[in-house]
């Protein structure tokens, strides 16, 4: 059942789709391009169960994309099936409205190609792919489910059995993998290299919903994974899902950047240690409730503010020096 | 909010690399996102950096006045 909605309001204000950016948005139409990992469904229904892991942005929620400059928009995440297979087509119907770009979601011969944007003359390249990853209980040897980049198991009513699916040729889905293993690692790398071989002037951005989840530093294998995508001629990694602050790497050919989530700062701040010596936080119960727009405004909707920006300024040298010394900044801003 | 700061490569490779990554740190309320302020941006700083001290210290994470913080590899000065 469609439900119509003549704006926003309240928690948009009205027509003012700019609202949900608050001081940011300057800097975001700013950018030469602005990335986004969208955390959260575009489903269009009533949600029977607000308070679960289910994740929606209010029908007219691209709008709020178009005012803040966004360039591309990223699903490979684990929320697209949250409302099952018909959301995930709603969602990408929505965020396609605008002709906005969208990676990350299709059938088996879509998703393992990139995302070809045009950034300001440079040629870029974004490749996105999920796995699932999780942290294991050091006493017991198993995967502490809340980590995993991917629930599996489900058991909420309402909801699909998984969080990530692989795409087929007849079913919308993700480049995605259950694990992180060496054959998978290089799976990832024969689609890249391939790509960087005969585009070797391309910037290629690989995007990778890997996290770790709750966990200040990322674990020998998952390093491996990243570094794996910069041996393959990734020229960054934009590491997703982590829901807290990790560290960036940075060498003369490459960038990793872990887990650039932007996380609800003071929930981040007041996350304690769960299991002592082993990096993992603990997520409190309103961790995930303070990203959401309020539920008592939004009947039948919730979701993430978009939780994790990437933006690409592509310059020159030149140019870059030139802007620096026109605005008196120290980056170019 | 993270931005890649690009520029061509100076070599005869091609293509673009990365100079650097200046980030702006952000906050959330349940309705909105802003720029991350005073200790919230102060407590993302000093993360930053003692992550990276864990790790090696393969970048150096500085502190601007404009309210963001650049990323740039551990044996680079800003320029």
């Amino acid at each position: 059942m469609h439900h119509s909605r003549s704006s926003l309001d309240p928690f948009l204000h009205g027509d003012n789709y700019g609202y949900p950016w608050g001081d940011t948005l300057s800097t975001t139409q700013k950018l030469d391009a602005f990335l986004i990992n969208h955390e959260a469904t575009i489903a269009n229904v009533v949600d029977a169960n607000p308070n679960n892991f289910q994740m929606e942005d209010p029908i007219n929620f691209t709008q709020t994309f178009v005012e803040a400059g966004v360039d591309a928009v990223v699903f490979a995440n684990n929320h697209q099936f949250d409302y099952n297979r018909s959301g995930l087509d709603e969602t990408i119907k929505q965020a396609l409205q605008y002709d906005i770009p969208a990676a990350g979601v299709g059938y088996e011969d879509e998703v393992r190609k990139p995302l070809l944007l045009d950034v300001e003359g440079v040629p870029v390249a974004l490749f996105t792919a999920v796995l699932i990853n999780c942290e294991l209980d050091p006493e017991t040897g198993k995967d502490i489910p809340h980590t995993c980049t991917c629930g599996i198991n489900e058991t909420r009513a309402g909801m699909m059995d998984q969080q990530c699916y692989p795409a087929t040729t007849d079913a919308k889905g993700q480049w995605f993998y259950p694990d992180i293993t060496d054959a998978y690692i290089q799976d990832i790398q024969s689609i890249i290299s391939a790509f960087r071989a005969s585009n070797p002037s391309t910037f290629v951005l690989t995007y990778l919903h890997v996290g770790p989840n709750f966990q200040w530093s990322p674990d020998p294998t998952r390093l491996a994974l990243l570094r794996g995508m910069v041996d393959a001629g990734s020229d960054a990694v934009w590491g997703t899902s982590s829901h807290h602050v990790q560290v960036g790497r940075l060498s003369s050919s490459a960038v990793l950047f872990c887990a650039s989530a932007n996380p609800p700062v003071k929930n981040a701040r007041s996350l304690t240690h769960l299991y002592t010596g082993r990096g993992v936080v603990r997520r409190r119960p309103h961790h995930l409730r303070n990203g959401r727009f309020p539920v008592s405004a939004l009947p039948g909707h919730h979701g993430l503010l978009p939780g994790l920006c990437c933006a690409v300024r592509a310059i020159s040298p030149r140019a870059g020096r030139d802007a620096c010394a026109q605005s008196g900044s120290q980056d170019g801003r | 909010m993270h931005v890649l700061n690009l520029e061509a490569k100076t070599d005869d490779s091609g293509g673009y690399r990365v100079a650097k990554i200046v980030t702006h740190p952000t906050k959330h309320t349940t309705e909105q996102v802003f720029f991350a302020d005073g200790e919230d941006r102060d407590w993302i700083f000093n993360t930053l950096t003692e992550l990276n001290k864990q790790l090696g210290s393969t970048a150096q994470v500085l502190n601007g006045t404009d309210g963001t913080l650049t990323v740039v590899p551990s044996n680079a000065t800003r320029t």
